[in-house]
């Protein structure tokens, strides 16, 4: 017999497949699939504009001359190259709109960490969201039988991300009314502690999962031009500079916290109110940015059901 | 206390709303030459260079120069025009047309082509100007609103080709035009490509620089 847990998790799968055989593979990229068509979600991003797009252009074009001026010896000095530029890339990727780091601070001003742990979480989150990316390539390709391209790994983003972020607001809003609970109703103790810490990093895994699409690019650059190795070199320091940032938005998160319990230390009962009030419309905030990045997937979702 | 509690609330507000400052992510970059075409007074189109940065050329290539002759052949160039140009119709081409206060972008666009060299491929087509409305007094802008490309113009960002013998060369420029600015929505998707005409709530404004054109020179 079927455990209804298991049917839920097969009807999803089904529901899931059911999109992704009913709509083919194309679209999210402006320049590819076909004009008179809409039928893949759109992907959720924010845009804008600021002072490092140029910045991250030119590291960009930086580390597609040191791919393709190598010759098939890669020397070692060309991979330090590589690492330095993508490393640099990283940073100012990571410095626009995107890549977890809202989520990484609304879970460190609501639980209080260990010191080191910001540091953590930002380069495990930074990890994950880059090595996702060539799992996605390797994925893709198996499916298609060929190597993938941007139109067909966008597609395949684009489902993550939109799932991943109804996730998260089904999350934080279960968070929301767990912390409100605990507010009127309990003390904190270990166990709760314990749990924090569990929910934190598997919501951070969870936020994680969804590739970008320049680190995908870069890793299609280097196999399209047979320059593998320093694909994979490059996007370990991809990963180091955007952990650089995501680390930093953890770590305001972080201070900003100590230094508002410090002034409240004194005093136990406000100390213990306060904790919970900003673990409140932290989640809040969460719950919130989720549902706004989710907005063009939600109403796409609704429109084609 | 009292005093604490209100410069601590500051910091949270200014740390809950820094962290989700916008900046720009662009995934393409596009290096953009216009040759305006005139015949006599009136420009009748204006043809664009659009060519891609190394990343996004190894795409289009390992995608459509099936034969791997490192060039498009006729039929490669219809199914890059098919399958990796004409989407972005929906977009206007990333064509802002400004004439005065009036700003259009094409609904269609013509002659395209595409070729590849040293890595990079360059996309080339025609967009039709209505007979006798455009003279020596309008602004294009190449701009992508949703910033999944980012633009830069040419050092030699622009050319007049003159049909008829013996009539004036109209004058380029570009320059950013703080008067018209364009504005967008920073939360759309990839996909919104709505052009807002107006300030709303939650749009942001951008200053695409525009390509000036201007009547000829007094002799």
């Amino acid at each position: 017999m079927i455990k209804p847990s298991t049917s839920i998790q097969k009807y999803f799968l089904l529901l899931v497949l059911k999109f992704f055989l009913l709509y083919p593979l194309v679209h999210a990229n402006p320049f590819f699939s076909n004009a008179d068509r809409n039928d893949a979600p759109p992907t959720p991003m924010s845009s804008g504009t600021g002072p490092l797009w140029k910045l991250q252009i030119q590291f960009r074009e930086n580390l597609a001359a040191v791919f393709t001026d190598s010759d098939s010896q890669i020397k070692i000095h060309t991979i330090l190259i590589a690492i330095g530029i993508s490393f640099m890339y990283g940073i100012a990727h990571a410095s626009g709109p995107g890549h977890r780091k809202t989520i990484v601070f609304s879970l460190f001003l609501a639980n209080k960490t260990r010191w080191w742990e910001p540091l953590f979480a930002g380069f495990l989150s930074a990890l994950i969201h880059t090595g996702a990316g060539a799992v996605i390539i390797l994925a893709v390709s198996l499916m298609r039988n060929a190597l993938t391209n941007t139109a067909a790994s966008d597609v395949i983003l684009a489902w993550m991300d939109g799932i991943t972020l109804c996730l998260l607001i089904l999350i934080s809003l279960i968070l929301v009314a767990r912390t409100i609970y605990k507010l009127f109703h309990i003390q904190q103790s270990k166990n709760d502690e314990q749990t924090q810490a569990k929910s934190k990093y598997s919501i951070i895994i969870l936020a994680s999962l969804v590739p970008c699409t320049g680190t995908i690019m870069i890793l299609l650059f280097s196999l399209y031009i047979n320059a593998l190795t320093l694909g994979i070199v490059s996007l370990i320091g991809i990963a180091l500079g955007q952990g650089v940032i995501v680390s930093a938005a953890a770590y305001l998160a972080w201070f900003g916290r100590e230094g508002i319990f410090k002034v409240l230390k004194s005093k136990e009962t406000t100390f213990t109110f306060f904790s919970g009030i900003l673990e409140l419309l932290s989640y809040l905030f969460l719950g919130f940015v989720s549902f706004i990045l989710a907005q063009p997937f939600l109403n796409w979702l609704i429109a084609h059901i | 206390m009292k005093h604490h509690y209100r410069r601590y609330c500051i910091v949270l507000i200014i740390m809950f709303s820094t962290v989700g400052m916008l900046f720009a992510h662009p995934h393409v970059l596009i290096d953009v030459r216009l040759l305006f075409e005139y015949d006599g007074a009136y420009c009748t189109g204006f043809w664009q260079e659009w060519t891609f940065d190394p990343i996004f050329s190894a795409e289009l290539i390992e995608g459509w120069d099936k034969d791997r002759n490192r060039t498009f052949n006729k039929t490669e160039q219809q199914m890059l025009y098919n399958q990796a140009f004409i989407n972005l119709k929906n977009y206007g081409f990333y064509t802002l047309i400004r004439k005065g206060k009036h700003r259009i972008t094409p609904s269609k666009v013509e002659q395209f082509s595409a070729w590849i060299e040293k890595n990079q491929v360059t996309y080339k087509f025609f967009v039709p100007l209505t007979t006798q409305e455009y003279s020596y007094d309008f602004n294009i802008a190449i701009f992508d609103t949703t910033y999944f490309c980012a633009i830069r113009y040419k050092e030699n960002f622009a050319e007049i080709i003159q049909k008829q013998e013996g009539m004036p060369i109209p004058q380029l420029s570009h320059a950013v035009n703080k008067n018209f600015p364009v504005y967008y929505n920073p939360q759309g998707s990839k996909q919104d490509m709505t052009t807002y005409s107006k300030p709303a709530p939650g749009l942001l404004t951008a200053y695409p620089e525009e390509i000036v054109v201007s009547a000829p020179k007094q002799e």
